[in-house]
């Protein structure tokens, strides 16, 4: 399909889709207004500014692949103990009530939060075309960071965990990982404040939201849940808060800043309208926030308050919307280049797995369905189309873009590339599918008065299998990108001159140098 | 790599003295190879993506009307359209015999006071059989508001000790139901106190901070007149929950419940119970949800 669309638009004769109109027409305009650049001085800039990122990049990175794996682990083997209960249960600290929460806590705060902060200060530089500041103190935040966590797990399966979700870790860890993350958020800004570039690109707005939504999260969270706890319903509403948004206002900008950077870069092109940017950066930051109490739906809160909720939801539409758009009409007529470059595979399946969870998270939101799906398997293959289908891999595609840049050092095999791919790209599949279609029927089953309650745990046995072989698979594809990523920080395997391309790199070569007709050549 | 340098960058590209090391060839391939920065194109917002956000917006608005419940704290169940609220059958009220026990106990009366109600021989007087307790309202209003401190004389027995002040830490309707419990306990059988009479002798006496003696109050022998727009309609309203106390009800509704009747119907039909409600949030809370009759 991508082929026909690519001779189509490579015609003169033929006119261009409608989305390649539109881009011509950009192109036009933006070139008027830009001055030419040297390459070479460009990448010079570029070499100087990676360089100051590198060590604690790359040391974010690392304690985020150390807990990637350990996370999985954690991950088997709390969905094992679902469908056969008896097994490990010999010690307590391998018990399902402690498994479960280190392995959200160590994906959330050991995976996700470690690596997007490693890409937002890499951005930053970028973007800022400026030096980063405090590298040295950065490492040291990247060390507590990781210490945090580690204490943070270890406390979790000795049983301390504060058995709030989202927020196990014990009362003794929180105050570390908000220093470590002062020194993030001071870096970001003073660099920012430093940039020598005047145009403030999108994904620099969304890592800006990013630093500053997040402390205010957690930092509220933690006060009011476990310094100075509250009483009664309001708790639930405060941790639904949270948990909802540091998805929303802490991963998500990430993820998009990301995604906004990466596609445009390795395609070459602009983004297709600053316009959506603009709507789609500021509809989140007013929405977003609200939403949370619909978890409650049916609970002990005020009904507005749940009203509310399900309204902000419903609202985000918009911000999903204008940046679904966004990205593909930057994408539209260049689907092709998803067979060749694992940055882009990644980046593409992130962005689409975010519109993918929004509009289900909006739609879910409604009191009708939800009373069928909150709680059950449903909502738990709905937070990882969330963190893991988006977040996840569109981190992966990240890691992909930066790394060797830091390292310099090419990835050592196109053939892991692809397992970890299809490893984890297949495992979501099936996670997803099996656990939204077993969470539906358990849903309707519990809400049928005669169902006797253990007809429904049996009914959901096949369906936990299904997540646990989707566990192996992602699991499959994790190792195989610890193992590239071990080769590429110590520079293993062949010497590699050219990137690792997932398919004919002259195929690849040909395809990037015939743009669609509408396209602009690329200045470099 | 952390030290001082211009601020602009871009504009000192050229600066290559420091970084003459780095031979442009000698740059790895990865960053050489790169494509130019991301930018920004300028396509316009589709008209369509407008409307349909409009049209979003507007089912928004609809929603939370629909399912708000007026925005009330008290409402939670949004199945409720606030139109039909008037019909519907409120919540259970509070029962204040019951929360006169919770706050007897939470609050620490029951230490001196004890459980029975009977004190303790020679330190704390009794409440069980108290012609202080069982007698004018307004003077064990006072008592719980400023304390009491000196001489006091209880079934024939002299006592001199310290009564704390409770006027700041509890509520009218909080006051009021621990009296209302200890009137109607043990045996006492007075009648029910409202948030309104605790309110009246909070007014009565807003200038005075140091507790009473028995002197002083056995010198009040008028009760205060509740403000009228004071009046609670509800503390009276307790579901009869006990022979005594279902007798005790009905007594205070003639001393009165009788007369916010007689004004709630006066100025609205109680239709609009809830409209009337917002006036005082202390009236509301007395009686737990405004009633309708």
């Amino acid at each position: 399909m991508s082929d026909t669309r690519r001779e189509k638009s490579s015609s003169p004769a033929s006119p261009a889709p409608r989305g390649g109109k539109a881009i011509g027409r950009a192109s036009d305009r933006g070139g008027s207004v830009e001055r030419p650049i040297d390459p070479e001085r460009a990448a010079r800039r570029r070499f100087r500014v990676d360089e100051s990122t590198r060590v604690p990049v790359l040391t974010f990175f690392t304690g985020g692949a150390f807990w990637l794996l350990a996370g999985s682990i954690l991950a088997l083997l709390a969905s094992i103990k679902l469908h056969t209960p008896e097994f490990l249960d010999g010690a307590s600290w391998l018990t399902f009530g402690r498994v479960r929460p280190a392995h959200l806590n160590t994906m959330i705060y050991g995976w996700a939060s470690p690596t997007g902060i490693g890409v937002i200060l890499w951005l930053t530089a970028r973007l800022a075309k400026a030096e980063l500041r405090f590298p040295r103190l950065l490492v040291a935040a990247a060390v507590v960071w990781n210490v945090a966590v580690l204490w943070g797990t270890i406390g979790i399966l000795r049983g301390e965990g504060t058995s709030i979700e989202w927020i196990e870790f014990p009362p003794y860890v929180p105050p570390l990982l908000v220093l470590a993350f002062s020194i993030v958020a001071l870096s970001v800004a003073t660099t920012f404040h430093d940039r020598g570039e005047a145009h403030v690109y999108v994904s620099q707005w969304y890592i800006f939201g990013a630093i500053f939504w997040f402390p205010w999260l957690y930092t509220v969270v933690e006060l009011l849940m476990v310094y100075r706890p509250m009483a009664g319903s309001p708790q639930a509403s405060v941790n639904w808060w949270f948990a909802h948004n540091v998805l929303g206002l802490w991963l998500t900008p990430i993820g998009l800043a990301t995604i906004y950077y990466l596609i445009p870069k390795v395609l070459g092109r602009p983004v297709h309208s600053y316009y959506l940017s603009i709507v789609g950066f500021w509809s989140l930051a007013l929405f977003y926030n609200w939403a949370g109490a619909h978890h409650l739906i049916g609970g002990p809160v005020p009904a507005w308050l749940v009203t509310v909720s399900i309204v902000a939801s419903m609202m985000m539409l918009i911000p999903v919307g204008t940046v679904a758009i966004n990205h593909h009409f930057t994408m539209v007529g260049r689907f092709a280049i998803l067979k060749y470059s694992p940055t882009l595979r990644f980046i593409v399946f992130g962005a689409m797995s975010y519109t993918a969870v929004s509009v289900q998270g909006s739609f879910q939101s409604l009191r009708d369905w939800n009373e069928v799906t909150h709680f059950t398997h449903y909502t738990i293959a709905h937070a990882h189309l969330g963190v893991y289908s988006f977040f996840t891999m569109t981190m992966f595609g990240a890691l992909y873009y930066i790394m060797p840049r830091l390292t310099r050092w090419e990835w050592a095999s196109a053939r892991l590339i692809r397992v970890h791919f299809w490893g984890t790209a297949g495992g979501m599949a099936i996670y997803w599918i099996g656990l939204t279609w077993g969470g539906v029927l358990q849903g309707a089953a519990m809400n049928d008065p005669k169902v006797p309650f253990l007809d429904i745990v049996k009914m959901m046995i096949p369906y936990l299998w299904s997540r646990s072989l989707a566990g192996v698979l992602m699991t499959t594809g994790h190792v195989a990108f610890a193992a590239l990523f071990t080769m590429n920080m110590l520079h293993l395997g062949k010497r590699r001159y050219e990137p690792t391309l997932l398919d004919d790199p002259r195929e690849y070569a040909r395809l990037i140098a015939s743009p669609p007709a509408w396209e602009e050549t690329p200045a470099s | 790599m952390s030290e001082p340098r211009p601020a602009r960058t871009s504009e000192h590209d050229d600066q290559t003295e420091a970084h003459e090391r780095y031979d442009v060839q000698g740059l790895h391939a990865p960053i050489l190879r790169e494509r130019r920065d991301p930018r920004d194109g300028y396509e316009p917002i589709p008209p369509w993506l407008a409307a349909v956000f409009g049209a979003l917006i507007f089912w928004g608005g609809f929603y939370l009307q629909k399912y708000s419940g007026d925005f009330r704290s008290d409402i939670y169940d949004e199945y409720k359209p606030s139109m039909l609220y008037g019909s519907t059958k409120p919540a259970a009220p509070v029962d204040p015999v019951a929360l006169g026990k919770k706050l007897f106990t939470g609050q620490g009366c029951v230490s001196c006071h004890q459980a029975t109600g009977k004190g303790t021989p020679g330190q704390y007087p009794p409440l069980a059989g108290s012609e202080w307790v069982q007698g004018s309202p307004a003077r064990i209003a006072r008592i719980l508001l400023n304390g009491l401190q000196g001489n006091i004389k209880v079934e024939g027995e002299s006592f001199n000790g310290n009564m704390p002040a409770f006027g700041a830490k509890l509520k009218d309707d909080q006051i009021a139901a621990v009296l209302t419990y200890i009137r109607q306990e043990w045996g006492n059988k007075a009648d029910a106190i409202d948030a309104a009479t605790i309110a009246a002798a909070r007014e009565a006496e807003k200038l005075r901070s140091n507790p009473w003696t028995a002197e002083e109050l056995t010198a009040i022998t008028k009760e205060d007149a509740k403000p009228a727009a004071e009046a609670p309609k509800g503390d009276d309203k307790t579901k009869a929950s006990g022979d005594a106390k279902a007798k005790a009800k009905g007594d205070s509704k003639e001393g009165s419940g009788g007369d916010s009747k007689a004004k709630a119907s006066g100025d609205a039909k109680a239709k609009t119970a809830e409209s009337a409600a917002p006036k005082s949030a202390e009236a509301k809370k007395a009686g737990g949800e405004p009633e309708k009759k």
